[in-house]
């Protein structure tokens, strides 16, 4: 044999043989995991109205009178949250003092077909708020909106400012037409009345196939190549199997919210534009007057800074802080880079603007 | 202990734990093993010959094929979380086989000529033998798309097609007439020329409108009339679902050839490196990855592929529209709710359960109402 010619069939053999072997061990790992634990962080059901679920995370000392109520999208699950036990921004927030209530949206089933965006926020939203603000007994609370349901609790506070005292965005879109974000582009190509009237609900599953094409080559290739190379250290298997069941779970979407959502948002991306209603509500941004915090990840490629950004000149609030970092949007909740920085953060800006104190009112005044 | 002690050793306890769950893959895995070694001998004393090129593939594929079957026999063991990540794995993993047999087919032989280094120059000689592997690894990694639920769908309705189109045979001479050109267009769409494959797919497209196309949809009369025009309406949405498919997998196909013409200008950039080395093979891998996932969302921001995804879901959508309202036709006729009475049902509960939710916010106001009321007085 051609000495040359040996050697790369050797070196070719030697990589596959490795391959190989971390394949029979991924195998070995892998097979007989039937689960893992994820959102370990202790938490108390306290509200229910149909599949919606309000839940209470009590921190040992509370340091924030004034409790946060967390919003997270309809699409995939709250508990990337509280994904492991060392990567948790609930547990964060608890560490912090914070009150936490979180809304779990369950999954809509077909009997769920005709929920629209109004329900959703004007029904179920709203009677989580109230329950939180009667059961703390607070006028007015802390609104957290993750994602879409960032969306969400922007388009509810500028319905019902009464009811907010401060408003977080994370990762949330609000300006959707841009160029940036694969997703912004892809919704125009989609016939939303064809797919709501075939569908009923937009199945989950779909809905997934679409995210993972955003990144073909990094999420359906690279991820599980690097995976084999990990494949004996079990923290890592765990935590990859962790990840691997929040991106699979994927409830479907009612199809009357996603219809909305898609063409009045995506389509015709009427909030930023003032044209936007619920019901019969106009929603009007600048209606939010109470302070708001801004995250986004600049990495994000599902929503892109271009997308939280504009948030500053379209609300009417004039305490508006931006705080962003060098993370994807999953990221923001599971990388190292947030992990110690983002609840105290968080926490920082909420019990400086929850007191009531008149000193702490004038203080804050001046800094805006 | 010796080596054949250890053989020894590992036989017991392989024979030991045979019973149980680990037993049985501990037997599987050692015969996949022994049987991965001697091969790898044998082609190492057999000299120059190259190894079969599906070699790696196919033995990737029957593994794949095996955990199937295993997991279709045992759903109780492993139906759980790890057994799902691991046939994604698989799936990975058999891109990555694919990965590797074509560095091994495409690279290694111009790798042994130049001891290692690359020579630009050879790899567009060899152009038009490596796109053909390369055409593998593609297959693998794209040609899956649909799931398999969707493919046994689509598979049944192309039967029902085909028996349809059987019919209106004399009507498909026309397309041979327009096919005369065919070899040059499919070496046109095989080397990524954009403009071929679009004219190959136009043409296709074209036929199909002036022949089957106007047949499929003219009205039909008599008794079955009804099912028969959404039978034709089925028919001919999905053989328009499958052009726009075609066209918008042929965009894939050119995309990841462009993504490897640039892989291929980029190793120049690395000439000194010794590609033959593992660690070669691993940083080939990742430029041809990286590379790609750019190239990929250079084409999924374009106006062209938009435009094809939009036929791809409405056309589909359409394929499936029709679809449900044959299902529901033939339900008709049974005493099972059809899809339109389900919906009637669902709209009825969701309006009654808004109605609970108004009222009860109204009864609760009131009695604040009241509440306030009797505090004044």
């Amino acid at each position: 044999m051609d000495q040359s010619y040996e050697k790369v069939f050797s070196n070719y053999i030697k990589e596959f043989s490795v391959f190989y072997e971390k394949l029979l061990k991924g195998f070995q790992n892998l097979i007989q995991v039937e689960d893992v634990d994820i959102a370990t962080t202790s938490k108390e059901l306290v509200y229910k109205e149909d599949k919606v679920e309000l839940f209470h995370y009590k921190p040992e000392e509370v340091k924030c009178r004034i409790p946060l109520l967390v919003v997270y999208a309809l699409v995939n699950r709250q508990y990337m949250m509280d994904l492991q036990e060392d990567r948790s921004l609930f547990k964060n927030l608890l560490r912090e003092g914070i009150d936490l209530y979180v809304i779990d949206w369950g999954y809509p089933s077909k009997l769920d077909k005709y929920l629209t965006m109004e329900d959703y926020i004007l029904g179920y939203m709203d009677n989580c708020v109230e329950f939180v603000r009667k059961s703390t007994n607070n006028q007015k609370i802390n609104l957290l909106g993750v994602c879409q349901g960032g969306t969400f609790s922007a388009i509810y506070a500028s319905l019902l400012p009464k009811k907010i005292k401060n408003l977080i965005l994370m990762v949330a879109p609000v300006e959707f037409h841009t160029k940036d974000g694969l997703l912004n582009v892809w919704a125009q190509a989609m016939d939303v009345d064809l797919m709501v009237e075939v569908f009923g609900n937009i199945p989950g599953d779909f809905m997934n196939l679409g995210f993972l094409w955003l990144k073909p080559f990094q999420l359906i290739l690279d991820k599980y190549v690097g995976l084999l190379d990990n494949i004996e250290d079990e923290k890592v298997v765990r935590n990859f199997l962790r990840m691997e069941k929040w991106i699979f779970d994927s409830p479907d979407q009612a199809g009357e919210a996603f219809r909305k959502f898609v063409k009045e948002l995506y389509k015709e991306n009427k909030l930023v534009k003032g044209e936007f209603y619920l019901g019969k509500r106009k929603v009007d941004l600048k209606n939010i007057t109470m302070p708001v915090l801004n995250i986004y990840g600049e990495q994000d490629h599902l929503v892109p800074p271009s997308c939280s950004r504009p948030l500053k000149q379209l609300v009417g609030s004039k305490d508006v802080t931006d705080l962003n970092y060098p993370v994807g949007h999953i990221g923001m909740y599971v990388s190292g880079k947030t992990q110690k920085d983002l609840a105290p953060s968080v926490a920082k800006w909420l019990i400086e603007r929850s007191s009531s104190s008149p000193a702490k009112k004038k203080a804050q005044k001046k800094r805006a | 202990m010796t080596e054949s002690e250890g053989k020894k050793a590992e036989e017991k306890d392989i024979g030991s734990s045979a019973e149980g769950m680990e037993g049985i893959w501990k037997v599987w895995q050692s015969a996949w093993k022994q049987g991965f070694e001697q091969w790898q001998k044998l082609w190492e004393q057999a000299g120059a010959q190259y190894p079969g090129a599906e070699f790696f593939s196919s033995w990737i594929n029957l593994l794949q094929k095996q955990f199937q079957e295993y997991i279709g026999k045992e759903p109780k063991e492993l139906a759980g979380l790890g057994a799902e990540v691991f046939s994604r794995l698989l799936n990975a993993g058999a891109i990555y086989a694919r990965f590797l047999e074509f560095w091994k087919t495409g690279l290694a032989p111009l790798l042994s000529a130049s001891e290692g280094k690359l020579d630009v120059e050879q790899f567009k000689q060899l152009s038009q033998q490596w796109i053909e592997r390369y055409q593998g690894l593609l297959k693998t990694l794209w040609g899956e798309a649909p799931d398999q639920a969707s493919q046994e769908v689509l598979e049944s309705w192309a039967k029902m097609a085909k028996a349809q189109m059987d019919a209106y045979w004399n009507f498909l001479a026309p397309v041979f007439k327009n096919f005369e050109n065919f070899p040059d267009k499919i070496q046109g769409v095989m080397s990524g020329d954009t403009q071929k494959t679009l004219e190959f797919y136009g043409l296709f497209r074209d036929t199909y409108e002036q022949t089957l196309g106007k047949i499929i949809r003219m009205p039909s009369l008599g008794y079955f009339k009804d099912i028969q025009e959404r039978t034709s309406k089925a028919i001919d949405s999905y053989l328009e679902y499958r052009v726009a498919l075609n066209e918008y997998y042929s965009l894939f196909y050119q995309t990841s050839v462009r993504a490897m013409e640039k892989v291929l200008a980029r190793l120049e950039e690395f000439k000194d490196e010794d590609w033959s080395s593992p660690e070669g093979i691993r940083k080939f891998y990742r430029l041809w990855w990286t590379i790609n996932e750019d190239t990929y969302q250079e084409l999924f921001l374009s106006p062209e592929f938009v435009h094809l995804l939009k036929e791809v879901l409405t056309r589909g959508l359409l394929f499936k529209k029709w679809l449900d309202e044959i299902y529901d036709k033939l339900v008709e006729a049974t005493p099972l709710p059809s899809k339109k009475d389900m919906d009637e049902v669902y709209k009825a509960i969701y309006e009654l359960k808004k109605e609970v939710r108004w009222q009860r916010r109204a009864i609760e106001q009131l009695k604040k109402n009241r509440d306030k009321e009797d505090g004044e007085e």
